[in-house]
């Protein structure tokens, strides 16, 4: 219940992990590779949704760190990064890295 | 079997677990069968032989060489997309080593650990996975059963019905009348019926601006209301008109031989009678015993059915919880089953499940497109699949914003149909 009050009014830049951090943790590739079949329910049949694959671990990572503090404005991809921990977010950014474009 | 070339590519665990899986032929591979090749069945099937590289052997039974979706049939409707826009076919999970069995399930024999096919012989087992979409509740509306779908189409299950009552509409006579009896919950797709609305007063502002809409709902309210009865008041003013159940409506039956419907005694006179009657999961489900009420109880961890651990349930057959019956849903709930199915049969590692769902609706699309959209996570908890929070559009959002809206649900529907059906 707290999660949908903060995901309704927006958490502030504040309350996200800072990037530094974020670059520092090493993520799990395996299971960076299962959180991703949420996102290719989105991603990867092109036009307006951009494809993930190859993304540097630093852009991933930057970018999912702004959708969740609200830098970036996109309710799609806020709603998907309000979900994510500091682990999923490094684990993402390195099977992403790996996959071939 | 091909091999993925991804596959090599990834983590040494991943490498491991596939080459100490049993991969020799002659050998006995682990079975899993899937009934069902829509949202929650492609999705699930895909998933598993794609990451067991050949580990588990997957039989998809579906009778239909074409899966037509739902989702964007209303566009189809609203004279935005084709009818084979929608359509998709078996041949890259079939190219992905699944065997793709054209036939129908009648019977699972949860003690033989089988599945019996309309079409004579039966299948072994090691896991099941159901995802046979919905049925119609007989009975449940007044004077319709499924034989009067001809007169008053559903188009709630995709293919020839949506074509049907796409070719009704464009019959109407011009200033003619379209009525909607919209389901009661729980039903597929909550926002469907008023994204029908929506692309049916779409068709009729270009094609036919003088017909009108009603729409007789049991319901107190529905999935973004305020969204769509702003867009319906800026886009077709005057067009819509709902009865709810304030109107009486609490008493609806249909004449399909007079195409009436009679609301409380009064009677409404259709050109065109769009009846989406009270669902239930799809019949498999039914009989295999693993429903209570209308719906298959499942564990939130791992889709697996409250009744038999083999067997997983998924999509809108399943109650689940807090999740809507969305073809995205679907595909969500099928990767955690997936996962669940692989981490069983062979030592691949499992992870919790994590669940999300976006719904996109097209409000109004020709030169103008106003699209809006909901979404939310959830985690399994004990009880459920728990909502943890979630967004949706806001009334009054400039019209740029809901143009990009609309373009994400192009990109999206894209991205998603590849992901059920492999890459065509
Ligand atoms: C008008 C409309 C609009 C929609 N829009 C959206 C949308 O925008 N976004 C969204 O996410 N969802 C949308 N949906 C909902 C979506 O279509 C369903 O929630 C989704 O298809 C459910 O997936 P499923 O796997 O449970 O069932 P289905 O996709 O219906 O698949 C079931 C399959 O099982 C097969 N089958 C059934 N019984 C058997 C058997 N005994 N043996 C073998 N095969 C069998 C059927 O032939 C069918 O192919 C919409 C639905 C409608 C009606
Ligand atoms: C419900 C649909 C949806 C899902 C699921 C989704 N995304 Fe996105 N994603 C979008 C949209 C829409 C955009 C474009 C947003 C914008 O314009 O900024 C986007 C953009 C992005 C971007 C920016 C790309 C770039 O080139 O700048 C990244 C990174 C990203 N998503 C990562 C992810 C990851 C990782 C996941 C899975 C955990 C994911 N997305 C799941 C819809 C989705």
């Amino acid at each position: 219940m707290m999660l949908a009050l903060v995901c309704a009014t927006g958490v502030s830049a504040e309350d996200v992990a800072p990037i530094d951090a974020l670059l520092e943790i090493e993520g799990d590739v395996a299971y960076g590779e299962y959180l991703a079949t949420e996102c290719t329910a989105c991603h990867g049949g092109g036009g307006r949704i951009p494809p993930l694959a190859g993304l540097p671990r630093e852009y991933m990572l930057s970018a999912l760190h702004d959708y969740k503090s609200g830098v970036r404005e996109n309710a799609t991809m806020k709603n998907v990064a309000m979900a994510l921990g500091d682990d999923e977010m490094a684990a993402l950014a390195a099977f992403f890295e790996t996959e071939t474009p | 079997m091909t091999l993925n070339r991804r596959h090599f590519m990834g983590t040494g665990a991943a490498l491991a677990a596939a080459l100490s899986a049993p991969m020799v032929m002659g050998q006995s591979r682990p079975r899993v069968v899937v009934v069902g090749g829509g949202a929650g069945g492609a999705t699930a099937a895909r998933y598993i032989a794609k990451d067991s590289n050949g580990a588990i052997d997957v039989t998809l039974i579906e009778p239909s060489r074409t899966y037509y979706t739902c989702w964007f049939s209303n566009l189809y409707l609203g004279g935005v997309r084709t009818f084979d826009s929608l359509g998709h076919t078996y041949g890259a999970l079939a190219a992905d080593g699944i065997n793709v069995v054209h036939d129908y399930a009648v019977g699972v024999d949860r003690d033989a650990k089988t599945v019996s096919l309309a079409g004579g012989g039966s299948l072994p087992y090691d896991r099941l996975i159901l995802s046979p979409g919905i049925d119609f509740k007989d009975g449940a509306m007044p004077g319709w059963d499924v034989s009067a779908q001809n007169a008053m189409p559903h188009a709630y299950k995709g293919g020839s019905q949506t074509q049907l009552l796409k070719a009704q509409l464009e019959a109407m006579p011009e200033g003619g009348r379209f009525i909607m009896v919209a389901p009661p919950n729980p039903y597929r797709c909550p926002p469907g019926p008023y994204e029908r609305v929506s692309m049916v007063a779409n068709y009729f502002k270009y094609n036919n601006p003088t017909a009108s809409i009603l729409i007789v709902d049991l319901k107190e309210k529905f999935s973004k209301q305020a969204l769509f009865e702003e867009g319906w008041q800026r886009h077709y003013s005057g067009m819509i008109e709902r009865l709810g159940p304030d109107f009486g409506g609490a008493n609806v039956s249909v004449n399909p031989a007079e195409m009436t419907v009679d609301i409380d005694g009064a009677v409404e006179k259709g050109d065109v009678v769009n009846v989406i009657p009270a669902m239930q999961a799809g019949r498999i489900v039914h009989q295999a015993g693993l429903t209570e009420g209308d719906w298959a109880p499942v564990n939130a961890a791992d889709m697996s059915s409250k009744m038999d651990a083999d067997i997983h349930i998924l999509g809108d057959a399943s109650a689940q919880g807090d999740m809507p019956k969305s073809g995205f849903s679907a595909n969500s709930q099928a990767k955690v089953a997936a996962m669940a199915v692989r981490g069983a049969l062979t030592d691949s590692r499992v992870f919790p499940a994590k669940y999300s769902n976006t719904c996109w609706s097209l409000i109004h699309a020709v030169d103008q497109p106003d699209g809006v959209k909901v979404g939310a996570n959830y985690e399994a908890t004990e009880e459920k699949i728990a909502s943890t929070g979630g967004f949706i559009s806001q009334p009054g959002e400039d019209v740029g914003l809901r143009a990009d809206t609309y373009r994400e649900s192009l990109a999206w529907y894209d991205a998603i149909t590849s992901d059920m059906f492999g890459a065509a």
